[in-house]
């Protein structure tokens, strides 16, 4: 019965935020993975004025078969730099998908939930303690690691001129791209502590 | 507070109903009441438990409008205080132009439920008055059905997005289909009464489920008449007076965490301090007598049995810092030896093993003097069997026994109990009485082991004089404020 019941709520979950997207048009949108319901991708937008604005940002999510009296299961597949999301797995600190999740809350909720956060980060609640400490103490380098980040996982058009630069500098060395831009971001854009973590000894 | 069932009983006019278990006995009690350790509950059924809070939950009901199914959920909530919950409570009056969907204007529209999203007429649709969102009957009850799985009561939320409602107990059961589901839920909501209310205790043994009232409430002890555990009424873990309830979690945690620290601290054997034979400790009584070479001596501090007996006896007295011995080299001519100082996390080590020592100690009492409780109990019977004597006649064989359990049980928590009591004048004077006791202990415990070949008057009177030390003790620790431990 519970199946049943998950399976018809998201397909109906699936028209809504289909209806829906004519007037939110390039906020959310919501699509089944393999014509499976309960694996489903949800992308949203990064919020205007954010360091996220004009990314675009994927979401796995997981359906239990207790659905909706158990809360969805949502990660970013995109990378994102923010308190709330761990760089590393993109899992995601957010009330409403553990203890405050409520039967009558729908995907396309919570996806707005989490547009939402992205806009308006709760550096007391972290998920990624190295983001959340940075997001504190230096916020201006964080705005730009933020950005850096939409730009080279989420393709929002601007990027940091800095970034670049020291990304570049250290891939010609011969390391992987993208170990370089997570060691840089992980210390504090640090040329010399990213060589230490990347080249031990 | 603990007057609430009087008022209510007071409005309705039937005092006579008042279960009469507080009235007996009264006078025949009053000298137990100077007892510090003296204790009145009664244990009470499941009916009286509801005449007691049927009666608040009828009364918030009354002065505050909200169903009683609310009524009683708030009254959970709010640890039964029915003063303070009609102190804030401003009435309202309904507002008729906020309709909830269930008003019979809309009542035959086919509705849509939030929760499966799928169109049902209003018949199969169910509001919680209380916030008046509704959903399908189905999804109330498979979503009800998993929250008392996952062991919920009284704190079960309405589905609805950021709505706090509570549901009440009458509505979940009316709503749960499987009858296994709603008798657990009944008794989930039935011990969250007794949680949540201070004058009730539930019995400390899973699966007991005894109940018991206290007209003023304390962290005193328990007996359960039905299960014979022992326990505090206030947090339901083991008795534990003269410690608080926060100052026994407190030193339970610490000898959890130092149990291996203090393990061979509780070794069963130790050497005769005269002839260096190893003995095994078979009573509980503290006073040795080595069957080698018939030197006594105490378990505890391994001194000499004598300088307890005779003289200042005070094995019990922690001393901080044991310097003052004469230094061996003054005289020679030589300079003296640098003392090496010990550190500040010895010096706190060996403060925790002296009381955990003692702790233990008694505690390992305890637990034979409770095998010689039965022996003597069967010994009793013995003899009554073979026309030596009647009960009576032995009764104060048994009663020595019982006290002398009691004595050792409250000399074991008095050794956590001065852990925690600061330095000082008030700390000697505690000490002075735990010795007291400690001394006059073991003496009865000595006699009621070879209570053959002792005269009764001697016996009784070591119990007269161990029931008036434990009294003392009782009543000094009282007195002595312990500091919150940190």
């Amino acid at each position: 019965m519970a199946t049943n019941m998950a399976n018809t709520r998201i397909q109906r979950e699936l028209a809504e935020v289909a209806r829906a997207s004519d007037s939110e048009k390039g906020i959310v949108s919501l699509e089944a993975l393999d014509g499976r319901l309960d694996h489903l991708l949800g992308v949203i937008m990064g919020p205007p004025g954010s360091p996220y604005d004009g990314g675009t940002f994927k979401l796995d999510i997981h359906i239990p078969v207790e659905y909706p009296f158990k809360p969805p299961i949502i990660k970013f597949a995109t990378k994102v730099w923010h308190p709330n999301v761990s760089s590393a797995s993109g899992a995601i600190c957010l009330d409403i998908l553990k203890t405050n999740w409520a039967a009558a809350m729908t995907l396309r909720t919570v996806m707005i939930s989490i547009q939402a956060l992205l806009g308006s980060p709760v550096a007391d609640d972290p998920q990624d303690a190295i983001v959340a400490g940075q997001f504190k103490s230096q916020r201006s380098l964080f705005d730009q690691t933020a950005r850096y980040w939409a730009h080279i996982h989420a393709g929002a058009p601007t990027s940091v001129a800095v970034m670049d630069q020291k990304v570049a500098q250290m891939v010609q060395m011969g390391f992987r791209e993208s170990d370089v831009q997570d060691n840089l971001s992980w210390n504090g854009w640090d040329v010399e502590k990213a060589l230490e973590k990347l080249a031990p000894g | 507070m603990d007057d609430d069932y009087y008022d209510f009983y007071d409005d309705d006019g039937d005092e006579e109903n008042l279960p009469d278990m507080f009235d007996h006995k009264r006078d025949a009690e009053s000298s137990a009441e100077e007892d510090p350790e003296h204790f009145h509950c009664v244990a009470v059924s499941e009916e009286e438990v509801f005449q007691i809070t049927n009666a608040a939950v009828a009364n918030v009901s009354q002065h505050t409008g909200l169903s009683l199914d609310d009524a009683k959920s708030l009254l959970i909530c709010n640890k039964w205080d029915s003063d303070g919950i009609l102190k804030i409570f401003i009435p309202t009056s309904p507002d008729p132009d906020e309709t909830h969907f269930t008003s019979s204007g809309e009542a035959n529209f086919p509705r849509e439920c939030a929760v499966c999203l799928e169109t049902f007429p209003s018949a199969l649709m169910v509001a919680n008055a209380q916030c008046g969102h509704e959903f399908c009957r189905d999804c109330w009850n498979y979503y009800l059905g998993a929250q008392v799985e996952e062991g919920k009561g009284y704190d079960i939320q309405c589905m609805e997005t950021k709505c706090a409602a509570i549901l009440g107990e009458e509505f979940v059961i009316g709503l749960l289909s499987n009858s296994a589901m709603k008798e657990k839920f009944r008794l989930r909501f039935f011990r969250d009464c007794i949680e949540s209310h201070m004058n009730f205790a539930l019995c400390a043994t899973h699966g007991c489920g005894r109940v018991f009232f206290a007209e003023h409430p304390d962290n005193k002890r328990v007996s359960c008449d039905k299960c014979k555990a022992e326990f505090c009424f206030a947090c339901g873990s083991d008795y534990h007076l003269p410690c608080d309830c926060r100052t026994i979690r407190h030193w339970w945690r610490k000898i959890a965490e130092d149990a291996n620290t203090a393990s061979y601290m509780a070794a069963h054997t130790k050497d005769c301090p005269s002839c260096e034979r190893s003995i095994e400790k078979n009573g509980g009584c503290n006073h040795m007598v080595c069957r080698i070479c018939k030197h006594e001596f105490c378990w505890i501090c391994m001194g000499d049995w004598k300088q307890h007996g005779k003289s200042y006896y005070e094995c019990n007295r922690y001393k901080a810092a044991k310097e003052g011995t004469a230094d061996p080299a003054a005289g020679s001519g030589e300079p003296p030896l640098p003392v090496p100082k010990e550190s500040e996390a010895r010096i706190a080590l060996n403060k925790y093993l002296f009381y955990f020592t003692r702790w233990k100690g008694h505690e390992e009492s305890l637990a034979l003097e409770q095998k010689l409780f039965t022996q003597i109990q069967e010994r009793v019977q013995t003899k009554i069997q073979h026309q030596q004597g009647t009960l009576i006649d032995w009764q104060y064989l048994t009663d020595a026994g019982k006290l002398l359990l009691k004595c050792r049980h409250a000399l074991q928590y008095t050794y956590a109990f001065a852990y925690y009591v600061e330095d000082g004048p008030k700390r000697m004077l505690f000490e002075h009485l735990q010795a007291d006791l400690e001394s006059t202990i073991e003496n009865l415990s000595f006699s009621i082991e070879r209570a053959e070949t002792v005269d009764v008057a001697g016996l009784q009177a070591q119990m007269r004089s161990a029931e008036f030390r434990r009294k003392a003790l009782f009543k000094d620790a009282k007195m002595l404020a312990l500091p919150a431990p940190s």
